[in-house]
């Protein structure tokens, strides 16, 4: 038995049939080959998964995609626009902010979020924003930094 | 030749810590070594091959190249595999 | 600034100036990585492809009586399903992986446990089904008979005259005389240098210290991950989430007793590593299944299954004594130490035990090592391995003596840190080394000149030390016509690893990094290529880059005296520029040109250096000590570390800045709570707990310079010895907050706590 639900992802309408037991997490990543949100713990520890659901960001592994009926979700896929990247991104690979890069979709869409929330976010407030994402790479310096950078280069400074 | 660092745990069978031995290569100087103290080889090597578990330590570079030529000055000494992360 | 760059050229070296190395280019895949766009394994959707899933022991240690696949097989969409008895028999083969060892034996036991389970979460059988909760549910329908024995979880238990023996017939190895009898010890390794009687009785004062360390992940952020297509012509292909596509190659062949010609690894992206995705687990697995049921298989562990069934790094049990003299010289040192291999031999005693007093000057010296086998998976590589532990207790015994001494510990450490020259208690003598630059560096950091100030708050200094290796790496690149250059590589990148390979190519041709397009290929599309582990990476690599641009320069050199009409010995290169019979083209459109007349120009390389690397670093490190709740808080950090030469200066920050993450980790929170029904308590992110962002500063780096004589760009490696300093500087800066000293890690809230109430209330 599946169940039909309709969104907007990415700006544009779509429309999937999904098992009730399904996260919006599997089906992004299997049906939608959305497959830039990853999966790293399936039970909302690493953040990985991360995508901004109806203007807030949430873990979609803990997401049943039923709940998404007439949802509004933007995933990484969605943030570099017209063939641009967004600043974050930019500042992202500026400031080698990713080495392995598993946790970065998850990182740029939660800070896109808090930046959208909290323009002059202080060290603090990212560290804060942040702090549901894991990263094992970097030990975050960069990340934080990149995410300051990409916060002083935006015209609301 | 070249100087011998014996492990500690095969100082019985040469009775000190290092023993000069004739030899071109590591491999000539086991088989000397071998030769005067008789035993020491089958310590260190299997079916004529260094132990994987060992790696050597000649002139002072980690190898485990048998055929590593060696003079009168060289070090060799036997030292545990490292792994890497 | 968080960054100095300390150059330590000495004044016979000149600085060299580079053009690419030293920059900061932007990593060649990172528009892939930051648009969801870079495929990791489990992003793969293989056409026809079906789900696989183990069923594994729910005891630490027990007799496998009986394995009935029956009534999971006749379930609608189950396609497959797989014991031990589907591999070939093992053979007791030990072979070298460039990277340590490995018994297959023992690697075939545990992909698949033979006749006992020796670890809770031990893969036992498998199954392949159409979907993945189908294969969940059939796996969970397989029933596995057991007979419980008793676990061992500690190695002082399992050293234990009477303990439980986890393999019957496990004698001592040892290069001596081995025991008659059978134990839990795998093997003792010995070191000894000077003589320690002699070396004792010179010294003023002697501290003895015990000390104790937890099971630690690795903690990648991707599960490990395969899929495998084992086809009806017998060519097996996998891709998969590895270190090293070469070495997992070898495994397989190995392990399912094929030719290495009929399989084929494709590295995909990797999601972390750290020394935990080198050897197999899931991927043999995958291949039988695919094999008995003709389709494309996927296996992606699941968190917990990561925890209990792959390789963390050994907890650990440690005695370290030295002495010293009242005016600061150390004479002598002694160390034991049992390490805990889980629950097959091989773990990572060797370089423990070769690592312990490498940072010193140390004239009398012995060290005995133990690898002890225990009711835990088997352990596996993390990051500089066994050099943190052993760290922790050197370098807080360092700590102690200095102060009971009243010497700075900056300036005891440098009154007998290990310089060229020097003998290391293992016995090899070190070449040119930068740890009394590191030392220095910090003493001149704002970092030590900016005092400390209030209550609970205390500053720590460690060292640390790790090998760093070479190992074979091969590239090729193709001379595009356009003047770019393709270099086919087969290090998988971790860390940025395309770039900083790509910036030495660029360097030697006199082109830009972004004319070099780095591709990571598949084992049949490059030469053997050793892990991405070791540090080895850009130090290797880079080598055999630099190795097949001077190739490529000696062909184009050919071309230019074709296309000037002059001989190749008129043809001069100078920075990239090309110049001859009175012509003159740099690099870029001299190719293109070249590409008009003659043959294609491919270079090679293909090196195996020889050696290690040797690298520094150095913690100084402040914290507050919450008197209330125990919670150590890190309030500034710097990390000081020898990398040769930085080529790509943020990628080796990165480097240093990630591993002391791990290393604070390590030292405060991380740690594999068991019960003592031998089961993980704590077998996820939430409670395996990981620093965040908001448990961290930033990471002050400063990176000194002491070139590799070895390579032709002075590069050392950088990668491991990071999380090396961390724990024991973090302890040495407790103390000094809280006046306890600790001999234990994790050093988490309830033991800090405990220990300050201890002091306080006379306990």
């Amino acid at each position: 038995m599946k169940t039909h639900v309709t969104t907007t992802i990415n700006r544009a309408t779509v429309e999937f049939l999904c098992q009730p037991r399904q996260s919006l997490l599997e089906v992004l990543r299997d049906e939608l080959s959305l497959t830039g949100c990853k999966e790293g713990c399936n039970n909302g520890n690493c953040g990985a998964c991360t995508v901004m659901l109806d203007g807030l960001p949430v873990d979609s592994c803990l997401v049943l995609a039923v709940e998404a009926e007439g949802a509004v979700i933007e995933t990484v896929e969605g943030i570099a626009k017209q063939g641009h990247l967004h600043p974050l991104q930019q500042c992202f690979l500026e400031g080698a902010a990713l080495q392995c890069g598993i946790c970065t979709p998850g990182f740029l869409v939660t800070a896109k979020a808090l930046l959208e929330k909290n323009p002059q976010p202080s060290e603090q407030e990212i560290r804060f924003g942040l702090a549901g994402n894991l990263c094992r790479c970097t030990g975050y310096d960069k990340i934080v930094r990149a995410v300051q950078a990409t916060s002083k280069a935006s015209p609301e400074s | 030749m070249a100087i011998v660092f014996i492990p500690s745990q095969l100082q019985k069978l040469t009775g000190t810590a290092q023993v000069e031995v004739e030899g071109n290569t590591v491999r000539e100087v086991v088989t000397q070594m071998d030769i005067q103290f008789p035993g020491i080889q089958q310590r260190l090597f299997d079916d004529g091959q260094l132990l994987p578990t060992l790696q050597l330590s000649v002139d002072h570079v980690m190898t485990r190249v048998l055929s590593t030529s060696v003079k009168a000055t060289t070090e060799v000494h036997f030292l545990p595999v490292i792994g890497g992360g | 600034m968080s960054t100095e760059v300390a150059d330590n050229t000495s004044d016979t070296e000149s600085p060299a100036t580079y053009k690419v190395i030293g920059t900061r280019p932007v990593r060649h895949d990172g528009a892939d990585k930051v648009t969801g766009k870079a495929v990791y394994t489990d992003d793969l959707h293989v056409p026809n492809m079906v789900f696989g899933a183990f069923v594994r022991s729910p005891h630490a240690h027990a007799r496998i009586v009986s394995i009935d696949t029956s009534e999971a097989e006749k379930m609608p969409g189950v396609l497959a399903t797989c014991t031990s008895a589907d591999l070939p028999d093992p053979w007791d083969k030990v072979d070298n992986l460039g990277e340590g060892c490995v018994n297959y034996a023992h690697l075939s036991g545990n992909v698949l446990a033979r006749k006992k389970a020796l670890y809770k979460g031990h893969a036992v059988a498998a199954v392949a089904a159409t979907d993945s909760y189908l294969a969940q549910e059939a796996a969970r329908r397989i029933k596995v008979e057991y007979e419980p024995l008793p676990a061992t979880m500690s190695v002082q238990d399992a050293m234990k005259e009477d303990a439980p023996l986890l393999h019957d017939e496990l004698i001592t190895h040892t290069l001596g005389e081995e025991p008659a009898r059978p134990s839990n010890i795998a093997s003792h390794i010995q070191f000894e240098k000077g003589n320690i009687d002699e070396g004792f009785a010179a010294a003023d004062v002697v501290i003895e210290r015990e000390f104790k360390t937890a099971t630690v992940h690795q903690g990648y952020i991707e599960p490990h991950v395969s899929v495998a297509l084992w086809n009806e012509d017998g060519r097996l292909k996998i891709w998969t989430a590895t270190q090293g596509s070469f070495v997992v190659r070898q495994q397989m062949a190995e392990l399912l007793k094929m030719p290495v010609s009929q399989i084929t690894i494709v590295p995909c992206e990797i999601g972390g590593g750290f020394g935990g995705k080198i050897s197999v687990y899931e991927q043999p697995v995958a291949a039988v299944l695919s094999r008995k049921c003709g389709r494309p298989v996927k296996i992606m562990m699941q968190r917990d299954e990561v925890f209990e069934a792959t390789g963390p790094t050994p907890a650990s049990f440690m005695r370290v004594k030295l002495g010293a003299t009242k005016d600061g010289r150390l004479t002598a040192g002694n160390a034991w130490l049992a390490f805990d291999a889980g629950a097959f031999p091989g773990g990572v005693i060797g370089p423990g035990a070769m690592c312990v007093f490498s940072c010193y000057d140390l004239p009398h010296a012995t060290v005995d090592g133990f690898d002890v086998v225990l009711n835990k998976p088997k352990t596996q590589a993390y990051r500089a391995p066994g050099s943190t532990h052993v760290a922790f207790a050197t370098e807080c015994v360092i700590d102690e003596l200095a102060e009971r001494l009243e010497i700075d510990p900056i300036e005891f450490r440098l009154n007998n840190a290990a310089k060229e020259g020097t003998r290391r208690v293992d016995g090899p003598v070190y070449p040119r080394v930068g740890l009394v630059e590191c030392l220095q560096a910090i003493q001149n950091s704002d970092h030590w000149k900016s005092p400390l100030t209030g209550p609970n708050r205390g500053r720590g200094v460690a060292c640390g030390f790790w090998f760093n290796c070479g190992l074979k790496s091969s590239v090729t690149a193709n001379v595009n016509a356009d003047g770019t250059v393709t270099l086919i590589e087969g290090s998988t990148d971790i860390g940025g690893t395309r770039t900083s390979i790509a910036m030495q190519l660029a360097e030697t041709l006199g082109i830009t990094a972004e004319d070099v397009i780095p591709q990571v290929v598949d084992t049949d599309s490059v030469g053997f290529t050793d892990v991405t582990g070791g540090s080895r990476t850009t130090f290797a690599t880079g080598l055999a880059a630099h190795e097949a641009a001077l190739d490529i320069q000696e062909q184009m050199v050919e071309q230019a005296a074709k296309i000037w009409e002059c001989s190749q010995d008129e043809v001069t290169v100078v920075n990239g520029v090309y110049q001859g019979n009175g012509k003159s083209l740099p690099f870029k459109e001299l190719a293109v040109e070249a590409d008009k007349v003659g043959s294609p120009i491919v270079g090679r390389g293909a090196v195996d250096p020889q050696g290690s690397t040797n690298a520094f670093a150095v913690n100084l490190v402040d914290v507050e000590v919450d008197p209330e709740t125990g919670k150590v808080t890190i309030l500034r950090f710097t990390v000081c570390q020898d990398a040769g030469k930085a080529i790509h200066p943020s990628y080796v920050e990165g480097q240093m800045q990630g591993g002391s993450a791990q290393g604070i980790g390590w030292a405060l929170n991380e740690e594999y709570f068991y019960g003592d029904d031998g089961h993980m308590r704590n077998a996820s992110f939430l409670d395996y707990r990981m620093p965040t962002c908001y448990d961290l500063p930033m990471i002050d780096t400063i990176i000194v310079e002491v070139p590799n004589p070895d390579h032709p760009y002075g590069v050392r490696g950088v990668g491991e010895v990071p999380i090396v300093p961390p724990p024991p500087a973090i302890a040495n800066a407790i103390y000094r907050a809280t006046g306890v000293r600790f001999f234990e890690l994790p050093m988490s809230p309830p033991t800090v706590w405990n220990a300050i109430k201890g002091q306080t209330t006379g306990d």
